[in-house]
């Protein structure tokens, strides 16, 4: 009987081994070898894509880029611009030749929970001045930084004169500012393109009337505006 | 005398059995000497892609930190991006606010004196026209109800919530204007 079966000893043995092999090595192998191939091919991705970054990044203009930064943060600014608005406000209306009182601010609190989106404050005052002038001060006062909207508007014509006489109008504007986004996103995030209505929107907010520069007087906030950002990309 | 011999078929018997053994070990071999082929075949590919994850890595490294030597621009653009996706938004409702504003005063005629002229939030427009004479509040009335369109902007309510006469005061008119859009 044991004879009958020693003949096939040897395949016995092969499966056994090949059995054993696959349990062992091959099984293991595979798997490896499968995981690799997909971690690779990820990588691969990462590469292509953070080396079309770094190439896109270096394509840029330094002095462009930051020449937009500084028009987009004088019209819309980082912080809120109570001491710009009251600069502004005067300034235009000494170039509108129109009288500016009876201001009224309301800064409120900043909004922490929302940081990246757009945080407004209103602010009302009354302007006198012939119809002609208040009609200028109004069309030039959303083309003046920080940027503002008009948001209700009470005019009350004193007579019936319309063109030579004085006005009164009581404005409430609202005053827009937005906090900077907190981070740059991922690594691998595409490098963000401006669109053509973006850089539009450039041309147009660098045409903004600017109130006169303000210099304080005692050592206030950071020199390098986009310090933290850098520091903490350095601490990932 | 026919004779029957039945060694020889035992002997073919044994002859074909000891063939299939043999090729049944054979077989087996080779079955054996292909797993391992595929076994040093699978080895030798798993040793290629991790040379390839480590000239990766390498390459994600040198990347990752030219990326992130540039940044600064990066920020600024982020920066830029974030800023002016909400200014297009305000600029847009700005531009209303001062067509608005430009319509209705060049809706205003001579001789009509305006009391309590507000925009609201709604971009509606209401006030108070007063005048002592006749002809001029009918003027200013005509030409409310001729006109359809001031640039842009185009009316979709003309309202005029109240007419009143005092004989000191003259003609004075309530006045609600909106615009489609």
């Amino acid at each position: 009987m044991i004879e009958k079966y020693k003949q096939y000893t040897i395949p016995s043995i092969i499966i056994v081994v090949i059995f054993t092999l696959t349990l062992v090595l091959l099984k293991p192998i595979l798997g490896k070898t499968l995981s690799l191939s997909k971690e690779n091919k990820d990588n691969a991705k990462m590469v292509a894509k953070l080396v079309e970054k770094s190439e896109k990044l270096k394509a840029v203009d330094q002095a462009e880029i930051e020449s937009k930064v500084l028009a987009v943060e004088n019209v819309f600014p980082s912080r809120k611009p109570v001491l710009n608005l009251l600069a502004s406000l005067e300034q235009l209306s000494l170039d509108e030749q129109v009288g500016f009182a009876g201001i009224e601010l309301k800064p409120g609190q900043i909004d922490e929970k929302v940081k990246s989106k757009v945080q407004n404050f209103d602010i009302s005052f009354s302007v006198e001045g012939k119809l002609n002038n208040i009609s200028s001060f109004i069309n030039k006062l959303e083309k003046t930084s920080p940027l503002m909207r008009i948001n209700k508007m009470d005019l009350n014509m004193i007579s019936e004169s319309s063109l030579s006489s004085n006005l009164k109008i009581v404005l409430l504007v609202k005053v827009f500012y937005q906090l900077p986004p907190d981070d740059v996103g991922k690594l691998d995030a595409p490098f963000p393109i401006l669109t053509q209505d973006e850089v539009n929107i450039i041309e147009r907010i660098s045409a903004f009337k600017s109130p006169p520069a303000l210099k304080p007087n005692a050592p206030t906030g950071k020199k390098d505006f986009f310090s933290s950002f850098s520091n903490d990309n350095q601490g990932d | 005398m026919n004779s029957i011999n039945f060694l020889k078929d035992k002997a073919v018997a044994i002859q074909r059995k000891s063939k299939v053994i043999f090729w049944l070990n054979l077989s087996s071999f080779i079955f054996l000497g292909l797993y391992i082929l595929v076994l040093v075949v699978s080895f030798s590919y798993q040793l290629i892609l991790k040379k390839q994850a480590d000239d990766l890595e390498r390459k994600f490294q040198a990347a990752k930190q030219e990326v992130e030597s540039l940044s600064g621009i990066e920020t600024k653009q982020v920066y830029l991006k974030n800023k002016l996706t909400s200014l297009q938004d305000i600029l847009a409702s700005q531009k209303e606010n001062q067509q608005i504003t430009e319509a209705v005063f060049n809706l205003i005629p001579e001789g009509i004196a305006i009391n309590g002229f507000i925009i609201d939030e709604k971009g509606g427009v209401s006030f108070s026209a007063s005048s002592k004479s006749f002809r001029a509040v009918k003027d200013f009335l005509d030409g409310m109800e001729s006109t359809s369109q001031i640039g842009d902007l185009v009316f979709s309510q003309i309202k005029i919530k109240n007419i009143n006469y005092d004989a000191e005061k003259g003609y004075s008119l309530g006045i609600y204007l909106s615009f489609k859009g």
